[in-house]
């Protein structure tokens, strides 16, 4: 029995990994893969929310080698955390069937960088599909389990922000997915001379890696998600195409007018070279669309040279190297490629300069307060801040400015590390509570061990807010909100050797500013964990309990200074002519109420 | 059959509900739909863009041509201005005029006239209609029912309503979305 649902590419992959009968699923979260966790954390198997990605893929690794059917999933720079196990896996190979996710995110819609993770594929030498639609996210993720298990090595599922965050109509087998945990214990049966990487074994895999990766080109070629389509009549142009850049080649053909023939690939490496050959028969004129790296247009190009075809094949001189690419960029490319003059769309004259709206942390936010605390006790042009990745990482915006690096996963406190040795400034690292425990705690670890003396701060919300409010080892519940031992990050600081570790609410202005003072006094490395629960939670479990959110108002003692509009900036707070709370945003944290140096802002009290 | 709509405002608005509607909606009349979404970063107060994309076909990608879209429904004046060049000029625009402000925000006249020299225009305190029939929460619906409205799209009343029964506070929803209807 079949089924049609609306399915966000992310779900869609959960959906076909479900049909192929996985058991295990582990992640860390990241934007644009999140919700693969999220719905696996709701559905019959084993899942996990790991503390990071190489966990995550170790995890599912073993699960394989242990006979149960594996899914890992991250985003692009997931993968570089995850790279180590990635590389030599492909070395031993797997049992059962394993597929690794990686969604990467053109145009950095939430990201650090773009970077195009079926290179990945190729610099392992191991499978990589790579969906364009929802359908084929389920089609392929419920293929991927076969292909792996056939080959005994795992499979990248290569994912884009517009694919597993586009919804669409997906006709999939009509089951039940949803259940609680569910774990058989199988046998791990022992083979050494495969799992272990020694040199000696290593060269052994090495070898025998080559000759699978030959196997599964000769799949690729046989393979159904490689294939071909004409529009209008006979012409020697041809595309070649992957991904969410091929879903727009049809419209803008035919909105031309004109006759092509397109390659649209879904199994990219090893790359189909024989398929390609077959396609290119007759073909004066080849332009290849892919989004980010030129994988497809190297491997065309090599192919041409090899065969000695005569095809004019362009790539990435018309289609651009950055960012995503989608149905404008294409009309652009194929216009100018087959020499069509168009009109342009827009009249410039109907628009004007419009300010961009730039993200900002939420009203209420705790770790607001330990900015603006910060920035009182630490004078900017004598501090240097170190961020790191989540929602904090907005601390860099007007008017804190509490972000002068912010590289990866971690990298606050390992950075700090560096500079509070090699530069002449005191340096303070700013890190998340997930972060913490994902990269935070070796560069902590060394920062004890090589005494580099700076001041970490854990903006602790208890939670992983900024990619949809996942569990992290700091909670004491689990994915399915059971409880859970939760690892102290007080603790953990403090026996590391950490000599000055502290804890304080971090709506607590004045407690908070006398920690930082203390920290300041003090050489070494030292530790404040400000606590806030993420407010968009609380907020939510305050309107389910129907509890009463705390009103402020700013009264006539207000004398326009502006300090909590332009030094605090809490979106609730409206500067217009005077200074107004802003009751639909207001989160009743009271922090504006203390910062007041005039008392003007108060509690409002219901008469009864 | 192409029909392509862009749905926008502030992360928190309910931009996404909204797609979801439309796209469930379609589905249940044998459309494909197809919706690109934001999430992540883009959502902690900036800018929120869906794109809907209702077709017969089956494989089309998310993302709208500028001037190739046939409806927009903003939630915010500021946003609304910011993506009028995706719209047709035959379209039509259905603007909430309630403004979530940021510095150096524009007269908000002159970001309707952005929309209103564009296509038709229909725009309003789409909030203060919410609340009138006890639902500030969805001011959204109340634009969707604008434009559901207007007879435009291929997709019926009915299966909006429908779609919308499928998800938690459907009356408020349902309640709104026929308020939206009548303007």
């Amino acid at each position: 029995m079949m089924a049609r649902s609306l399915l966000l590419g992310n779900e869609a992959i959960v959906y076909g990994a479900m049909r192929a009968g996985v058991e295990v699923a582990t992640t860390y979260p990241g934007t644009p893969a999140s919700e693969i966790g999220d719905l696996f954390a709701k559905c019959r198997l084993y899942m996990e929310y790991s503390t990071n990605e190489k966990v995550a893929l170790e995890v599912a690794a073993a699960a394989s080698l242990s006979n149960h059917r594996s899914i890992v999933s991250m985003k692009h720079v997931g993968l570089n955390v995850a790279s180590d196990p990635f590389m030599s896996l492909a070395y031993t190979g797997i049992r059962s069937g394993m597929v690794i996710v990686t969604a990467d995110d053109p145009s950095m819609h939430s990201s650090q960088n773009e970077q195009d993770n079926r290179l990945y594929g190729a610099m392992a030498n191991l499978p990589v599909l790579e969906p364009a639609i929802p359908q084929e996210c389920y089609d392929m993720s419920y293929y991927a389990f076969d292909l792996s298990e056939g080959l005994g090595l795992p499979v990248l599922l290569r994912t884009t922000t517009r694919v597993s965050h586009s919804r669409g109509a997906v006709d999939h087998e009509d089951m039940e997915i949803g259940g609680g945990e569910t774990l058989v214990k199988k046998r791990f049966e022992r083979d050494p001379y495969r799992f272990v990487m020694l040199p000696a074994n290593a060269r052994k895999a090495r070898l025998k890696l080559l000759g699978l990766v030959s196997k599964a080109g000769e799949l690729a070629n046989d393979s159904e998600l490689n294939c071909t389509y004409e529009v209008g009549g006979g012409s020697d142009f041809g595309i070649v195409s992957s991904g969410h850049p091929s879903t727009y080649i049809r419209e803008v053909l035919e909105e031309l007018g004109i006759g092509g023939r397109v390659l649209k690939l879904g199994f990219t490496h090893p790359f189909p070279g024989e398929v390609l050959k077959r396609f290119s028969a007759g073909l004066r004129k080849l332009l290849v669309i892919e989004e980010l790296e030129p994988y497809i247009e190297t491997m065309v190009k090599k192919i041409a040279h090899e065969e000695r075809l005569d095809v004019d094949i362009v790539g990435k001189a018309l289609i651009p190297h950055h960012y995503e690419v989608g149905p404008d960029q294409i009309l652009d490319s194929i216009s100018r490629f087959v020499g069509v003059v168009r009109e342009g769309p827009v009249d410039p004259s109907f628009t004007i300069e419009l300010p961009t709206r730039t993200p900002v942390l939420c009203p209420g936010c705790g770790h607001r307060a330990v900015y603006y605390a910060v920035r009182r006790v630490f004078p900017k042009a004598k501090t240097i801040f170190t961020s790191d990745i989540g929602c904090y990482t907005l601390g860099f915006e007007e008017p804190f400015q509490t972000a002068d690096t912010s590289l990866c996963m971690g990298s606050s406190v390992g950075m700090a590390c560096g500079f509070s040795s090699f530069a002449d400034e005191r340096v303070i690292a700013f890190i998340g509570d997930s972060t913490f425990f994902h990269a935070g705690l070796p560069a902590l670890v060394n920062a004890v061990h090589n005494s580099h003396p700076f001041i970490t701060i854990v903006l602790d919300n208890s939670t992983t807010a900024m990619t949809g409010h996942q569990p992290h080892p700091g909670m004491d519940r689990d994915e399915r909100g059971n409880l859970a031992p939760a690892v102290s990050i007080k603790d953990v600081a403090k026996a590391c050797g950490v000599d000055l570790v502290r804890e304080v609410d971090a709506s607590d202005l004045g407690a908070t500013i006398d920690v930082l003072k203390e920290a300041r006094g003090f050489d070494g490395p030292s530790l404040i964990v400000t606590r806030y629960p993420c407010i968009l939670l609380r907020d939510r479990e305050r309107r389910e309990r129907g509890e009463r959110v705390k009103r402020y108002e700013v009264t006539d003692l207000c004398d326009n200074c502006y300090l909590c509009t332009d030094r605090f900036a809490c979106p609730a707070l409206i500067k217009d002519g005077g200074v107004r709370v802003d009751g639909r945003l207001c989160t009743g944290c009271g922090v504006c109420a203390q910062i007041c140096p005039k008392n003007a802002i108060v509690e409002v009290v219901d008469e009864l | 059959m192409n029909y392509n709509i862009v749905t926008a405002g502030v992360g928190g608005q309910g931009v996404l509900f909204l797609s979801w509607v439309l796209g469930e909606a379609a589905l249940g009349e044998g459309f494909y739909p197809c919706i690109g979404e934001v999430h992540g970063m883009a959502q902690r107060g900036g800018t929120v863009i869906a794109t809907v994309r209702i077709s017969d076909r089956d494989g089309l990608g998310p993302l709208i041509k500028k001037g190739d879209a046939h409806a927009l429904i903003a939630l915010e004046p500021l946003e609304a201005a910011r993506f009028a060049d995706m719209l047709s000029r035959d379209g039509l625009a259905v603007v909430n005029t309630y403004p979530v402000r940021i510095k150096d925000y524009p007269d908000i006249q002159t970001l309707l006239s952005v929309v209103e020299r564009r296509c038709e225009t229909r725009s309003y305190d789409a909030f203060e209609v919410a609340k009138k029939v006890g639902g500030e929460g969805s001011a959204n619906m109340v634009l969707l029912g604008t434009l559901a409205g207007s007879k435009r799209m291929p997709i019926e009343e009915a299966s909006m309503k429908a779609a919308l029964r499928k998800r938690g506070n459907a009356e408020q929803n349902i309640r709104c979305f026929e308020e939206g209807l009548r303007i």
